[in-house]
Order: structure tokens, then sequence, then C-alpha cells
């Protein structure tokens, strides 16, 4: 006498997480970081980045088509001159000076948290905060920074 | 052919047709933004512009005429139609890379971009976005007023819901009088959504899901859009940004053909899917049976294919219990039962009753499976519970068990008869060419049926006689034809045999003795049958409401009598057509899952078509006829049958009599159930096997015109899951079998090897869109219409089959009410796969009984009260519906209810003696009140579209656009 059964099992356990064993432990470890991960790359994904990127890269063929007939040479000679110059700005650049250069940014952010965590300060704070030669030396690069990125490429 | 000069250059043309249509022929690009193929000239855009003899005039709307001087290219012209373009652009604000309709086939783009357009001038309209609907929105502002889902909602599929008010400042598309989209009459069809040309109408699957950057908030659509706008001067970062977006979004965007998996009219379209996401249903003009039309359950009620409920690995049970396992433990278990079964008691104790949603070339592996795996002939499908009294009509009279002709025979028929057919819920893209071939006023639409239904609305005649009385009416139709000398002699005398015989028998069916076995008075059996007589052609469509009754074969077989008296059978637009209730109940019984028949109608005791199925199977086969599916319920409680093999049907709610069939599972040695869902008959099963759906797979179904078509993979089957095919070939050769076919396409050739009426079918015949009607000559030619020459029967003649009254069951007296039963538009069936669509849930949750407002005020019933419904065979819970679709002492019970309002908790195992098919619709009830209602406890939903008042008027009223004081006429 086969009564009828009314309700489902569980999934098995089998799953390939459970399975992986090592790979397991590892994902565990680095459950945080994935989560965080997982997270931005859920955010590219809703807004749709991670398709597009996704999608241009599979489909070039059919974007560089759309590009090459809509775009007209000439269109496009200002655009490729602003890339030239960049690139050429970047040839000048020392590596060991931007390696140097790019391991500082850590340490500022981490300043910058403290500082932010800090009491608000006003325009003496400022002022005084000058004479700090590692402030000052931060704003005169941020200056220079400013100051040739927006010089004209030139003819 | 006419000539005219285009462009300074003498041409012929066709001599019918549109100007466009022409010019489009000639290769010129001729922009044309409302203009559909199945629409027709609508004539409300004003791109099409050409000068003809001095005139700027629409091309779609303009004849070709002989000596026409055609300007299509000159400044006059293009000028006209950028100022036409611009009207039209003020309309609707281009942001085409962000939009979901950026697909490469927004027709307002294209056309814009073609036509090189690079300034808008936009003016939003002061209109919400209507997103009430749970399946399309509609966005005011976004809509150019082309009037194309107007022409579609009026004229295609005939809903009557959409209009363009006109005297609106500005005008907009309104739904009925003015009502939000989820409180309408709208039944949620789609097809406008279909026919917009831009994102104004937009499928809510595909509503930020389909465009690149979808996550963007609508404020920051917004700011995004009026910064582009600012900072360019014209439109070509727009063209060029948007154009990137769609040829990059066709990369991830499939595009598969398939066919829809409900009822049987094989409704045919591209599903959009981004990996198993379904962005949107796309019919095709293309499409054979259906165009652009689809119903709620084909355009939108494809969730369950996704659904969280599906089953991904085996069940086998445990005691009490399912229990999961992998596909080898499973298939070895049945394997060695069916084994162990079939050499204790033969192979006749085994049963197999096939899926009428799977594919040919699955029902064409059931039966061989059956048949050379397990030595039987019991083998059968739905159809037994539907539509083998029809079938078995058919076979009597004209000799082919099958639609005579196609939906284009029946559209261009001058009368149109529907009988106990429901046709706008239960066939509703069929209904809608009916009801437009109707209010084109190209036929006469007669309808027979105990409920006042959409199409009984709309009939020029309707008729409701007493239940199980529609043989008496159509005899005395047919005798009061005779009686006049109206009978198609000339017919009668070429082509058909055993007309005395027949007209002997008419003798007792007179007016009198019609009209008081029917009901019917008098006076409409005779202007029944003078529509008959006035009509060159007439067809016939049938369907549940005369099939289940126990004389369910002989009304089939009136019918078709009344058909061959007035001529019509064998000539185009004619004929007597059972429609279809499945996606393939007609491939499945093609295919051979019959009792009696072999794949093409073979019949099991013909040794010549033995024969041959025997020399390529290489095995003998069983010669008698097997058990249907309602007698294999009859084998278990008797001890015959030990083991059934359901494949896709839920036999428990299907069948008639639910305990009797509950008894019967409880008493197997072996059930086994292949189903997507827990269904209720899996249940009782001892091994589940979770199976694919028709998008995860290849294969072919037959609609109800004898119609097969391709359906394509839209994605792989889900993990854990086999297609039908894999699963019976595995146990097959567990079984000792040797299949080796491992393609759909292999095994739809061995089917041409074996079945004549196949000889010429293939995949690659049926590539895309492409069709073929049965039978299919070795060519490839197929048939559309049977019976032209000669009728399949003794000397290629017809057969008037005399059929008498059938004395009722005797009726306990305190079963006082007669029972109705049947489909709701929204749900297929009991909603095994509906319900599993949210929007359709939220519209339609659940069954109800519909009761007239006559015996509601006789029993003192009020709106939403609950009742219980009591039969000789058991009883059900539901709510009541007071209705004028019902009268006196009928009541309609709905299917679409799995639990305790399940109909055939109600319904008995009476039977219609030649096919065994249950007298579903004979069931006799008493009524019982539970529960008064509480305030405004309708079952019936605002949102449900019954009841509501539609707004009928002929296609878009463009006139009232030209006559608005605004309008600037082409050219101007």
């Amino acid at each position: 006498m086969a009564r009828p059964i009314r309700s489902r099992p569980p999934a098995s356990a089998t799953s390939p997480v459970a399975a992986s064993g090592a790979f397991g432990t590892d994902l565990v470890a680095s459950a945080d970081s994935l989560r965080a991960f997982l997270a931005l790359l859920r955010l590219l994904d809703e807004k749709g980045f991670l398709r597009f990127g996704s999608d241009l890269l599979r489909e070039e063929d059919r974007v560089v088509e759309v590009l090459t007939q809509r775009l007209p040479a000439s269109d496009v000679r200002g655009a490729m001159r602003a890339a030239t110059a960049l690139a050429a700005a970047f040839r000048d650049v020392d590596p060991a000076a931007l390696a140097s250069w790019t391991a500082r940014v850590p340490r500022a952010l981490a300043e910058a948290e403290r500082a932010a965590a800090g009491p608000p300060i006003g325009p003496i704070e400022v002022l005084a905060a000058l004479n700090d030669p590692d402030v000052n030396r931060g704003v005169r690069m941020t200056l220079g920074f400013l100051r040739g990125a927006g010089r004209s490429p030139g003819p | 052919m006419v000539r005219v000069v285009l462009d300074g250059e003498p041409r012929e043309a066709p001599p019918s047709g549109s100007l466009l249509e022409f010019l489009r022929a000639t290769g010129r690009s001729v922009p044309s933004v409302c203009y559909h193929p199945k629409l027709g000239p609508l004539a409300t855009c004003d791109t099409c512009l050409v000068v003809v003899d001095g005139r700027v005039v629409r091309s779609c709307a303009t004849q070709l005429e002989e000596g026409m001087q055609v300007d299509a290219s000159s400044p006059t012209v293009v000028a006209a139609r950028e100022a036409a373009m611009g009207r039209l652009l003020e309309n609707h604000e281009l942001a085409c890379t962000i939009c979901d309709r950026n697909n490469g086939d927004c027709e307002l783009h294209n056309t814009a971009l073609r036509m090189g357009i690079q300034i808008q001038s936009f003016r939003p309209k002061p209109y919400p976005v209507d997103d009430s609907s749970p399946f399309y929105s509609y966005n005011p502002s976004q809509c150019i007023l082309c009037g194309r889902c107007v022409e579609a909602c009026q004229e295609v599929v005939v809903h009557e819901v959409l209009h363009i008010d006109w005297s609106l400042e500005p005008p907009r598309v309104v739904w009925d009088d003015g009502a939000e989209i989820d409180r309408s009459s709208c039944v949620s069809c789609g097809t406008c959504a279909t026919v917009c040309p831009v994102d104004a109408l937009l499928e809510k699957s595909m509503k930020g899901r389909a465009a690149h950057f979808s996550g963007l908030s609508a404020p920051a659509r917004s700011h995004l859009v009026s910064w582009v706008k600012e900072a360019s001067p014209d439109l070509e970062p727009l063209w060029l940004s948007s154009e990137i977006e769609a040829a990059s979004r066709a990369g991830s965007i499939a595009r598969t053909k398939t066919v829809c998996p409900f009822c049987g009219v094989g409704c045919s379209f591209e599903v959009w899917t981004r990996g198993r996401e379904i962005l949107k249903v796309l019919p095709r003009a293309e499409s054979p049976a259906n165009g652009i039309a689809t119903c709620v359950k084909g355009k939108f009620g494809l969730g369950f294919v996704n659904s969280p409920n599906r089953l991904t690995e085996p069940l086998v049970r445990d005691g009490d219990r399912f229990r999961t396992t992998g596909w080898d433990d499973a298939l070895d278990r049945v394997a060695s039962r069916l084994r162990e079964i079939r050499e204790r008691y033969g192979p006749d104790s085994i049963g197999i009753i096939a899926t009428c949603t799977g594919t040919n070339e699955e029902a064409y592996l059931t039966q061989k499976f059956a048949r050379q795996v397990l030595g039987t002939n019991n083998v059968d499908n739905c159809a037994r519970y539907c539509q083998a009294p029809a079938t078995t009509g058919l076979f009597r009279t004209v000799g082919v068990g099958a639609d005579p002709g196609t939906f284009a025979d029946i559209e261009s028929a001058e009368l149109v008869m529907t009988i106990g057919s429901n046709a706008a819920e239960a066939h509703p893209v069929l209904a809608g060419r009916i009801k437009r071939a109707q209010k084109q006023g190209r036929l006469k639409l007669l309808v027979v049926d105990p409920r006042r239904h959409e199409l009984a609305a709309r009939a020029d005649l309707f008729l409701s006689p007493r239940a199980g009385t529609d043989l008496v009416l159509l005899n005395a139709v047919a005798r009061y034809l005779v009686d006049q000398g109206w009978e198609d002699r000339r017919f009668i005398a070429e082509r058909t045999q055993g007309f005395d015989r027949w007209k002997e028998s008419l003798a007792k069916f007179t007016l009198e003795f019609a009209e008081e076995a029917t009901g019917i008075p008098r006076a409409e059996i005779v202007r029944t049958a003078e529509m008959f007589h006035a009509a060159r052609t007439a067809c016939i469509l049938w369907a549940m409401g005369v099939t289940q009754h126990q004389n369910g074969s002989d009304t089939s077989t009136a019918i078709c009598n009344l058909l061959l008296v007035t001529g019509n059978f064998g000539r185009p637009s004619t004929g007597g057509y059972p429609l279809r209730g499945h996606a393939n109940v007609q491939g499945v019984s093609d295919f051979g899952c019959l009792p009696a028949f072999l794949p093409g109608y073979e019949r099991v005791d013909n040794a010549d078509a033995r024969a041959r199925v025997e020399r390529e199977w290489a095995t003998p086969l069983p010669s008698t006829k097997g058990l249907t599916s309602t007698e294999l319920v009859d084998a278990i409680l008797d001890g015959r049958l030990h083991a059934l093999y359901i494949l896709g049907e839920d036999k428990l709610l299907a069948d008639a009599d639910e305990a009797k069939v509950a008894r019967a599972f409880e008493r197997l040695d072996l059930l086994v159930v292949q189903d997507l869902f827990l269904t209720r008959t899996a249940e009782y099963a001892d091994v589940v096997l979770p199976v694919a759906a028709s998008l995860e797979k290849e294969g072919s179904f037959v609609n109800t015109e004898r119609r097969l078509q391709r359906l394509y993979r839209a994605f792989p089957p889900l993990e854990g899951t086999k297609t039908d095919g894999e699963i019976l070939t595995a146990l097959a050769n567990r079984l000792g079998a040797r299949w080796t076919a491992t393609s759909p396409s292999d095994v739809l050739d061995e089917v041409a090897r074996v079945t004549p009426a196949f000889a010429g079918a293939s995949f690659a015949r049926l590539e895309g869109f492409r069709s073929l009607l049965w039978p299919i000559r070795a060519d490839g030619t197929d048939t559309p219409v049977l019976h032209l020459e000669r009728f399949n029967l003794p000397e290629g003649k017809a057969h008037f089959f005399p059929v008498d009254t059938t004395e009722p069951a005797p009726v306990d007296p305190e079963f006082d009410l007669s029972l109705d039963n049947g489909r709701v538009l929204e749900h297929f069936h009991w909603g095994n796969l509906t319900y599993e669509t949210p929007g359709i849930s939220a519209k339609v949750p659940g069954s109800y009984v519909e009761v007239s407002s006559v015996l509601a005020d006789e029993r003192g019933l009020r709106e939403g009260d609950t009742v219980r419904l009591v039969s000789a065979s058991g009883a059900v819970r539901t709510r009541v519906h007071v209705t004028d679709r019902v009268r006196g002492r009928t009541l309609f019970l709905s299917l679409n209810d799995r639990g305790e309002a399940a109909v055939n908790r109600l319904t008995s195992d009476v039977r219609d003696p030649p096919t065994s098919t249950p007298d579903y619709k004979g069931t006799r009830v008493r009524l019982e009140r539970i529960d008064p209602a509480g305030p405004l406890e309708s079952p019936v939903r605002p949102s449900n579209p019954r009841g509501k008042l539609r707004r009928p008027q002929h296609g878009v009223e463009v006139a009232k656009k030209w006559a608005r004081p605004d309008y600037r006429p082409p050219g101007s």
C-alpha cells in the first residue's frame, strides 16, 4: 500500500564545496575578503558594468565595426592626440619614483582615516597644518599635478 | 502587372499591394515606423511619404495603379519625411544607450539613424507610467502614438481593450475607459508589447534587465540623459554609444525559436534569454499558427522553467518518506523492478502513459519502449481524457482522426460553429483569429454551449441546450436541412456513402422532439439550419463540452454527419476541427502512444504495418490492442496491472473520480513518475525522475492543425534533470535494448523510415519557423488540407454514420444541480505550471464555482460564500461567484485547483463506450453552504479581467488624429 508522500527531502549533501577539501578550507579562511570581493562583483553586475564589459569583449568584432563605421577618422583625431600626449606623459615618469609614490598612497589613506575620526578643524588649524613639512610637500605635489594635467597637449 | 514611373524610371509592379511594399521590393529604404506586415497600413506616423502625381501621400496606404508617377527620393520627399519624423520624436526621448529596447530592432531608433536625424525636440507628456500590471508597463512619455498596440488589440487578437484617446491633450493610449492596466479588461496577452516599435509598452521581464547599466536609478538616468544632451551639439554621440551598446548586448542575449508548451494551438515564438533568465517571448510575423499573437500563458507564463520548486534529483520511496538518490541508482531500480514484474506477471501487467508536453521524438521512444522493450500495447496518453471521442467521430465518417485543414481554413470559412468549446479561454489565439474574421464581417459565428462565455457573447447566434443533448440538436438541424431539400446532393452522390440509411436514422429528430429534449426553441434550430444553408463554406470546432460525455463519440459523429450533408468536407475552408488541448497531444497520438495504433495511426493488428516496424526494431510486436489510460486504472484494481510508468501527467488530478484513482495507485507494485515537479500523482510514486522542460531540449511538436514545428534548446537542462528521451534510452538499454539514436533528429529519421505519414519529415525541413502538415510525402510535400481528392475510407468516400441518443445515466434526485467544468484562460489545467508564475497567481489565485443569479437568489447565496459541492464520488469546498455566464441550475467549476476544490473529486467514471473517455461533463452535485461571505469577499480579484467593460472600435481611428487642430498634414 503506497500512501502519498507530500513532502520533499532536502537536497543531497554532496555539494561541490563539501567535496573540495583543502580548497574549501582556503575559501573559509578568505571568507571576509571573498565577501567583499563578491559584494563588489554584485554591485558591478547590478549596475550593469560587469555585463557591459564582458559583452563588449565578447562582441569586439561588432563593436569595432560600429566604431569604424560611425566614427570618421577626422573626428577621432583630437582624442587620439590627447591619448598620445597622456601616453607621452607616462613615458616620462621614472618607474622608481612612481613606485615610491604609489607606495605612499596606503599610508596617506590610513592617515586620512585617522584625521577624519578626529575633532573638526577650522581655518586657523589649516594654516597651522601647512607648517607641517609633510603636509606642505603634499600640497605642493597636488598643485604641481593639477598644473601639469591642465596644460594643453600642444599641436 | 501595372506600369509605374519611379523616380523617372519606368517599372513594372505587382497588380495588388501597397506602394510601400513595392518600394521596399525595389530595395529602397523607406521609413515606415507605424507599419507592421501583420497590421497593415495604420497611416499614423506619416514617415513613409512619397509624391504621387504631384501629391504628397503615405505610401503604406496607397495602392499601386497603372501609370502612377512616383517620386520617392527628391528633396521634397526627404524634407516631408524629416518633418514627420521630427514630430514623432517630439513624443519619444531618445536615450537609446540605456534603453531596454535597444536590441537592434527598435524601429524608431533604426529609422532615425538611417535618416541621419541629428536634432530632437522632445516634449514629455504629463502622464505617469502605468506600472500596475505584473506583466508589462506603459510609459506615455515614450509613446509615439503609432497605434500599433491599438490595432493589434482591436483587430488582431480582438480583446478590444486599448484605444488612443485623440481628444486628450496630449493624446495617449487608454485601457477601457481610463482604467489602470491591472484593473482593466486586459487579458495580458502581451501582443501590444510585442508590436510596440519603441519601449513605451515593455515586458517587465525586459525592464531594467535587458539594457546594460540597468541598475541606474530613474533620477540618475534622467541626469545622465540631460548631461549628454547638454554636452553634445547633436545626436551623434547617442547614435555611436547606443549602437555599441546594442552590438555588445547581442552577444549575451540569445534568441531561440520554440513552441509554446501549453495548449494545442501551437504558437511559436522566439524566447529571449540571458543565461537561464527569460527576458521575453517574442512571436514573429512568420510564426505559422499565431503570427504576432500570444496569450498570457505563452507570453508571460514560462516562469515555471526556473521555479525553485523544480525537481533536481531522483527520489525513491523509503517507507513513508522520499529520499534523494543518484541517477544510476534510480534507473537501475526502475529497470530491475520492471524486469521482475514483466517476468512474474507478463508484459501486459505494465502500463505506460506518455506525456502530452514532451516532443514527438520522445513520444515515439515512449511507445517504442512499451512495444519493443516491454512487449505491451498498454501505452496511452491524455487524449483519452479529452479528444479520443472526436477522433472516433472523424475516423467513422472521413477516415482520418485529425483536423482536416488549418487555422487559415477556419478563419476563411463563411460560417464557424463552435460547440462545447470555450476557445476564447482554452485556445485563445485561435479564438482571436475567429473574432477578427467575424469583426471584419467575413464570417458568421454560431456558438453552442451551456455557458455564455466570450465567444457566446459575441456570437451571431448562441444556443444553450441542456447538458448532454448536443447530439439531438445536431441531428435535428440535419433533418431540417434534408427536409427542406438543402442537402448538397452533388457532394453526397460523388463523395459519400450511406446517405439513405443515415437519413432514415433521423426520423425521430423532429423540431418538436429536439425542442423538448434540448430546450432550444424550434425557431432557433431552424435558424441554425438556415445559417448552414446560406454559407458556402462552414467549419465546426468542438472540444471537451462535446467529447466528455458518455455519448462523446456519437455527438462527434453527428457533427461530421452535419458537415457531410452540407458538403463541408474535402474543400478549403470547411471541415470538422476538434481543438486539441495540450501542446503536443496531437503529436503524441500521431507518433503512436495509443493502445490500438502504431505511429501514423496504423492499427496494431495490421500485419503489414507491424512487419515494417518489426524489421526496423528487430523485435516481434504484440498484435492485440492494449488498455486505455482509464482502463489501466480498472486493471490495477482488479489485479491485472502491477506497474505503471507515467511521464509528465498528473493522472490523479486528470482522471475522473480522484478517490478511485488514488485507491488504484496505492495498490500498484511499482509506480514510476517522470515530471518537473512533485505532483499529486508523484506523491504516490516509488520512484520520481526529474525531467527537463521543453525550453531545455530539442525536438518537434504537432499542433491541432497537424502542423509539425521544431523547438530548439534555449538553455541546458536544469542541473540534475534529464530529458524524457535520455531517460527512456537509458532504461531501454538497461533492459537489453540497443538504442543508438543519439539525437532527436536521429529519432525523427527513424520515424520517417517506418511511418508513411511522416516519410518526408526531417529536422532540416523544419528549420527555423518552417513547418509541415502531415501526411508528408518522401519529397517533403505536405498536406495543408485533407480529403481534397478522396477520403481515407473504402472507395475513397466519406461515410454517413447513423447515431442515436444515449439513455442518460439515472439521476439521483439528491444531486439536483448539473456541474460543468473547464479551463480558465490564465491557468493550464490544475495549474502545476502556471501557478509558478507569480503574476498569474496574483491575478487568479484559485478556482471558484460560478452560480447563476437565479440559483443564488433561490438558495440565498452571496458572492464569496464558501460552499461544499457533493456528488456520488466525493466533495469539494470552494467559493461562490455569482454570474450570468451560467444559467439556471448549472454550475461551473474551473480546473485550476489541486486540493480541496479539485474538480475530479466530484466526477465519476461513467465513460463513452467506444473510447473509455470519462463523462466529466455529466456530473451531478448538490450544493451546501458552509460560511457566508464577509463584505467584499469576492473570489474574483479586482485584477481579474472578467466582468470589465471592453471598448470595441475599428482600429486606431486615425481620422480623429487628422481632425485635431494641431495636426499638420503630410508635406505641409
